[in-house]
């Protein structure tokens, strides 16, 4: 089983010394650009900027990692299928054999993907550079509720350890002469027994669990203070701005682009 | 009397919610890890958001579909799970709605539940795997859309039937083994949780009288 290990890497560039929420503003403003422009060219160099905030994060490693594992089992069959059979195309680019390349799905299909390239690596970069941990106390810090915080950081606690347990109970059922073999049916009717297990044990931890949070004040209503501090620099408020007032202007550009006789 | 929104939501998100709410994540993951040990050409990823949903009421089974999704995505699983954060969250609110109108006492009506969680889920689901994912997203059920079009169907066509059909039984089975979890878990737990005492056992909650004078 793969191991959801972190994907951050720690750091001291100048994109990982930002405060989070800068990048969190930076990843949603490539996602409303993603979805807002049309033209390949300026998606493409969404992307090609992406591409070098993750080298100036000293990241490009890690990234290329990640994002070609991820990325490549989607985008190949996709530019594969869409340019070759996308309804409705018409024009036909050239044949391969028996096999013709036409206009319509080969342009759906680069649309698609360098949309998908420059949206995901922007959000690829956020998860390189922010400790969740970080992110939780930056949004802690604006008014969000520390319960939330709570949610995400015991999850990701909690999952290496639930992982260990289901491989445990895996390999615990397995020398009990339980098959991960044979038809469909029987494989399903193997998945009760894995599965059984690992919820019962994870519930009857709940009431310890929970008091053991109540006896500790999790619910008085006073103000929290963390340990690790995060700042918000001058030069973070600055930048969340410019990042802002420059999507609107990208954005307002591809719409000018594009409407314009 | 008649409790007002943000008291519903108090009493949903109880301590033992918030307790519950990472583990039923970590179902939904290790459920994940089963199919794939078992090579089963299914998801099952929805087990836990289906158990909050069920047990405290359909926010919660929201916040735990789109949690989910948003901690796999700072895992070197990477990000992509994001996109599909509400496609996982509504099943939960689905199935919280649903179990509060009883449909989570007889197992037959659970699998129609799941059913129409998948129901809900296709327009949210459905303009980002074409719009994003070009209509292509990892799993066997790719291949049926593929089929599709090249069959010469339109492409919303393609993904919304295979999502309708392949996925559809997916979400089923996930519900239906969702239910019968929550059916072996011992009444002591179901009593911690706001809804699940009237949603799985039909019991209504009584209302104590204050022992002491406020």
């Amino acid at each position: 089983m793969r191991k959801s290990a972190l994907a951050y890497v720690p750091g001291n560039s100048f994109i990982h010394r930002l405060n989070p929420l800068t990048v969190l503003t930076y990843a949603l403003c490539i996602t409303v650009l993603g979805i807002g422009i049309g033209q390949i060219w300026l998606l493409l160099l969404i992307f090609v900027f992406n591409m070098l905030l993750v080298v100036s994060a000293g990241v490009l490693r890690n990234f290329l990692y990640m994002f070609v594992r991820v990325t490549l089992p989607i985008a190949i069959p996709m530019f594969i299928i869409d340019s070759l059979f996308y309804p409705g195309s018409k024009t036909l680019l050239f044949t391969l054999g028996p096999v013709a390349v036409r206009y319509e799905g080969l342009m759906f299909a680069s649309t698609v993907i360098s949309r998908l390239l420059s949206i995901l690596s922007a959000y690829f970069l956020m998860v390189l550079v922010i400790h969740p941990r970080d992110l939780m106390i930056a949004l802690g810090e604006r008014g969000v509720s520390p319960r939330i915080g709570y949610l995400v950081l015991s999850t990701l606690q909690l999952i290496p350890y639930i992982q260990q347990t289901a491989e445990r109970i895996l390999d615990a059922q397995r020398s009990r002469g339980l098959s991960l073999k044979g038809s469909l049916v029987k494989r399903f009717k193997s998945y009760l027994p894995l599965m059984a297990p690992v919820v019962m044990g994870s519930f009857s931890s709940l009431e310890i669990r929970a008091m053991a949070l109540e006896v500790r004040g999790f619910n008085l209503p006073t103000k929290r203070v963390y340990i690790r501090e995060v700042v918000d620099s001058p030069r973070d408020r600055a930048l969340r701005r410019l990042v802002v007032i420059g999507a609107l202007l990208l954005l307002a550009l591809s719409i000018y682009l594009r409407i314009r006789p | 009397m008649k409790k007002s929104f943000g008291q519903t939501l108090k009493e949903d998100f109880n301590t033992t919610a918030l307790v519950m709410m990472p583990l039923c994540v970590g179902i939904n993951i290790v459920g994940q890890f089963f199919t794939q040990s078992l090579r089963l050409p299914l998801w099952l990823n929805v087990i836990g958001t289906v158990i909050a949903g069920v047990l405290a009421g359909p926010w919660v089974g929201l916040t735990t579909g789109v949690l989910t999704n948003v901690v796999a995505s700072f895992t070197i699983e990477g990000p992509t799970a994001l996109a599909f954060a509400l496609v996982n969250g509504v099943h939960g609110l689905a199935a919280g709605w649903l179990a509060s109108q009883g449909w989570f006492r007889t197992w037959w009506k659970a699998a129609i539940a799941g059913f129409f969680g998948k129901l809900i889920d296709i327009p949210v689901g459905a303009p980002v795997v074409v719009l994003m994912f070009g209509g292509i997203t990892t799993g066997a059920s790719s291949a049926v859309t593929a089929f599709l079009m090249a069959t010469g169907h339109n492409i919303w066509t393609s993904v919304i039937s295979t999502s309708l059909v392949v996925d559809g039984a997916d979400k089923v089975l996930s519900t239906l083994i969702a239910f019968f979890i929550i059916r072996a878990l011992p009444k002591r737990t179901l009593y911690r949780f706001s809804r699940a005492a009237l949603n799985v056992l039909g019991e209504k909650k009584e209302e104590l009288e204050p022992a002491l004078p406020a």
